[in-house]
């Protein structure tokens, strides 16, 4: 390319060109040279990006009926018009020369085409040979309205509480921290904390390759010359390490030790803030049998046990520095200084998980680094709706929408109020979370029959799986339904593959990381027979429905899903051919709007969505009309539900007094650890180009070209030790499976001796056939980021 | 004040980043090997000059226009990874 060429084409390259915070308002989310460039006759709309829980706003352009273009939104807070590599080739997603086009039916070991009515048939008939015996495994890549329907259907309809979401595998311990230290979930603080920060602590987190776009708040604010410090705390050096001023390693689990020496050392120094404490907060240790409550300790008690947590023992304990953790406690202690800590899955995947996030919100109350802009213990989640659908419409297996569990007969009593079914209808005692749920299902006797999975593929997901996935396609009577948009290794084995529609192929709404909620509409027709997964959940509803199944009645005799149009008439929106007759989304989100405002997580109308790029409940009427959203809650500058004069307030304080819970946690050995038999660590996780399980992404060329295949990644001593070059195919072996992968060393990440890391996006290296199962007591998370491995050259190498 | 959305493939050294986040207007996103970029000019910059010296600075392989333009897509894609799966 010329100069000329250059410049031209730099000059049409604005649609993604990201503004400043304070132009994002007034210009034209496409840069009319974008506009230009691909015709007039391309139509421009919003959508948030298909992939990670960053929550990024794209504009999607489409020409007669296709999606022709990408670009970032301008008008977008999340990513200020920037996207990252998946992002770009979201729109290419749809495109695969595989999509599913029609219902399959295992017939004689074959998936052969079956009309839709069939198959819906098959699903309704499943419901009825046992609805106890009936899950739902969804996905925090739900839809909020697919997620609330699937949830109605089975809590409010069937009265089953088997639902849990792929999330459960991927934030419930960020839930239960939260939910412990502060009474409700979800975090307190937003993006704008990047911006307004002085040091950023990642916890065993990489941002660079995970949540990209966010990072680059980092970067740009590096580029502009401002002083900003970051701490990479992890268990193997990542890109984020690259741009980190300290680089601190652990040991697997050692970050339990990490913390309690921090505020070990906080309380020897007296540089934990009294008065912020004093105020606001009061102190938690666990009981016997654990509860989420845990029992009130006093200060001394907490400081008590605290105190062999010396910077020396940590050190012992975690692998850490005994200076390095003086200087994360330095830090804690200047008052000055405004410090965010971001976490994903190294602090969710755990078997502590729960005492992790606890423990990282505690250092962060416990100095007072809480409620100013930049000062923010930030969990961040790794799938676009995890926060918007899994946690908020509540689909795990114990919760009901808006912050509810089904435990609580006052709870159950507003939700069957809210959906005008029976009382008694829903359940009490929790159903199956989703490694229980797996079990059932693989075992002859288990209390799972038929597993209707949607928006997820747990054949390469789930951990063990030669315990927890493949036994159940051995057993007779176990019967696993797929909604899905591509073949994946879960609808390999399935028994009827339902073909979903996908993204801009259907309205939508997403919840992102900082509790902004995110709406687009449908843009272009799915191919073949694929269907919405409300849709779908809607048209099984109705068949149990038109059998005479009590369930999908509620207690006028409506039908459960009854929508009806602006003159109040029904809409049989379970026939296809009427569904986008009016906004089932609309209508399905205006219901659940009911549940939001039970526990402060109040939603705006769904046209005020229609209108902005998302906003951040609460989302509170203003008394002049019009709705405002809450960056920072529990601060009363912000959140309008903090009293007058509180400053701060913790308004659904488990203990009653608006305070938080600062949470005694003991450190405690991993699971399993190496030993002479399995003598490594392994660590597994996500690459930037694929997007979890590679489903998507990986029949995108250019993304497939990026990162072809999965790969273990050694440290070179130890490669050196067996006498293994880079690339030579190497055997990894746990006691629960093994595999083989082309060997990486001095690659893209960069483990310490002793420890290896394997993406899980390519399906022919199945890594969670040898992760383990073991999950953390409250949470039920499993633990997939340390077990013990062995590597070895192949046989005959 | 123009701005200019880019993809910048840096030269792959170590230090091509930190280069380029030197660069006066230049924002840096994070993308790997692809990284996303925004140019910010003077509005009384036409634009060359800045983009011109962009694309010749030490650190950078290949600059290019940052939104995707698939129109002339006919076909489905195929990256050919689950070809085999296709014929079972």
């Amino acid at each position: 390319m010329d100069r000329r060429q250059f410049v031209k084409m730099a000059a049409m390259a604005a649609a993604t060109a990201a503004a400043r915070p304070a132009m994002a308002g007034d210009k034209d989310p496409v840069d009319p040279e974008a506009r230009r460039r691909v015709g007039s006759d391309v139509k421009w709309d919003k959508a948030p990006c298909r992939f990670c829980g960053t929550g990024c706003h794209v504009q999607v352009g489409v020409r007669e009926g296709k999606v022709v273009a990408i670009a970032g939104d301008r008008k977008a807070d999340v990513n200020k018009g920037l996207l990252c590599m998946k992002g770009y080739h979201v729109g290419l997603a749809l495109y695969g020369k595989d999509r599913l086009t029609t219902p399959l039916l295992r017939k004689n070991g074959k998936l052969v085409p079956i009309s839709w009515d069939e198959a819906l048939d098959v699903v309704a008939s499943r419901v009825e040979k046992n609805p106890a015996g009936f899950a739902v495994y969804g996905s925090g890549q739900w839809t909020i309205p697919e997620g609330y329907a699937a949830q109605k259907f089975m809590k409010g309809g069937l009265g089953c509480n088997h639902i849990d979401p792929n999330a459960r595998l991927c934030m419930a311990s960020a839930v239960t921290g939260f939910l412990a230290t502060y009474g409700v979930d979800e975090p307190a603080g937003c993006y704008q904390d990047l911006d307004e920060c002085d040091v950023i602590i990642t916890w065993g987190n990489n941002p660079a390759e995970m949540h990209p776009v966010l990072f680059s708040r980092f970067i740009d604010r590096r580029s502009r010359g401002e002083k900003i410090t970051l701490i990479d705390i992890g268990t193997r050096r990542t890109r984020t390490t690259g741009f980190a001023d300290h680089y601190l390693e652990f040991k697997p689990q050692g970050d339990m030790a990490i913390l309690n020496g921090i505020a070990h050392l906080l309380l020897a120094r007296g540089t934990w803030n009294k008065s912020f404490v004093d105020k606001h907060c009061a102190f938690r240790a666990d009981t016997e049998p654990g509860t989420l409550k845990g029992k009130a300790i006093s200060f001394d008690e907490y400081k008590a046990g605290l105190a062999p947590y010396t910077p020396a023992h940590c050190e012992a304990l975690s692998g850490v520095k005994a200076s390095d953790i003086e200087m994360l406690a330095d830090l804690f202690s200047n008052p000055d200084l405004r410090i965010t800590s971001l976490w994903c899955m190294g602090a969710n995947q755990h078997t502590r998980g729960t005492a992790v996030n606890t423990q990282l919100h505690g250092v962060h109350l416990l100095s007072g680094h809480f409620g100013r802009p930049g000062d923010a213990p930030t969990s961040l989640t790794g799938q676009p709706s995890a926060c918007g659908t899994a946690r908020e419409v509540g689909t795990l297996s114990h919760a009901l929408p808006g912050g509810r569990v089904v435990a609580n007969a006052e709870h159950r009593a507003q939700s069957e109020a809210l959906w005008n079914v029976p009382a008694g209808r829903i359940q009490a005692k929790p159903g199956f979370h989703t490694v229980k749920m797996w079990e059932e299902f693989c075992k002859a006797d288990g209390g799972v029959h038929t597993i209707w999975v949607q928006v997820t593929n747990p054949g390469q997901t789930l951990p063990n799986a030669h315990k927890l996935f493949h036994p159940s396609r051995k057993l007779d009577d176990k019967f696993l339904i797929v909604s899905d948009v591509y073949p994946t290794a879960t609808t390999l084995h399935a028994d009827l593959v339902l073909p979903s529609a996908m993204w801009v192929e259907k309205n939508g709404l997403f919840g992102n990381s900082e509790r902004r909620t995110q709406q687009w509409f449908k843009m272009v027709e799915p191919p073949g027979q694929a269907r919405d997964d409300v849709w779908q959940t809607i048209a099984v509803a109705r068949k149990l429905y038109d059998r005479g199944f009590a369930g999908m009645s509620d207690k006028d005799g409506k039908f459960l899903f009854h929508v009806t149009d602006e003159k109040n008439r029904e809409v049989p929106v379970w026939k296809w051919e009427r569904y986008y007759d009016v906004n089932v989304d609309r209508h399905l989100f205006e219901e659940y709007r009911g549940f939001t405002r039970l526990k402060h997580k109040d939603l705006a109308p769904y046209d005020e969505y229609v209108r902005s790029r998302g906003l951040r409940w609460p989302v509170v009427e203003l008394p002049g009309g019009g709705w405002r959203e809450t960056r920072f809650r529990f601060s009363e500058f912000d959140d309008p539900y903090v009293k007058k004069g509180a400053n701060i307030e913790f308004y659904h304080s488990t203990s009653g007094d608006g305070r938080a819970q600062i949470w005694f946690r003991p450190y405690e050995a991993p699971p399993e650890v190496p030993d002479k038999d399995y003598p490594l660590w392994l660590c597994t996780g996500r690459v930037i180009e694929h997007w979890h399980s590679g489903t998507m992404t990986r029949r995108v060329p250019q993304l497939h070209s990026a990162m072809p295949g999965a790969y273990v990644e050694i440290n070179r001593a130890d490669a050196s030790k067996l006498g293994i070059q880079d690339g030579e195919v190497v055997l990894l072996e746990t006691r629960r499976g093994k595999i083989e992968l082309p060997a990486w060393i001095d690659g893209r990440g960069a483990p310490p001796a002793g420890s290896v890391f394997v993406p899980f996006f390519d399906e022919s290296k199945p890594i969670n056939e040898l992760t383990l199962d073991a999950h953390d007591p409250f949470s039920k998370q499993p633990d997939y980021k340390k077990c013990a491995v062995r590597l070895r050259k192949r046989p005959g190498a | 004040m123009p701005t200019f959305g880019l993809v910048i493939t840096p030269r792959p050294f170590g230090d091509a980043l930190a280069l380029l986040a030197q660069v006066p207007g230049l924002t840096l996103g994070q993308g790997g090997t692809r990284v996303p970029a925004v140019l910010e000019l003077d509005s009384d910059d036409p634009g060359a000059n800045a983009l011109d010296a962009l694309r010749d600075h030490p650190a950078v392989a290949a600059v290019d226009i940052a939104f995707a333009d698939f129109s002339d897509l006919k076909e489905p894609i195929d990256s050919g990874v689950f070809a085999r799966r296709r014929r079972r």
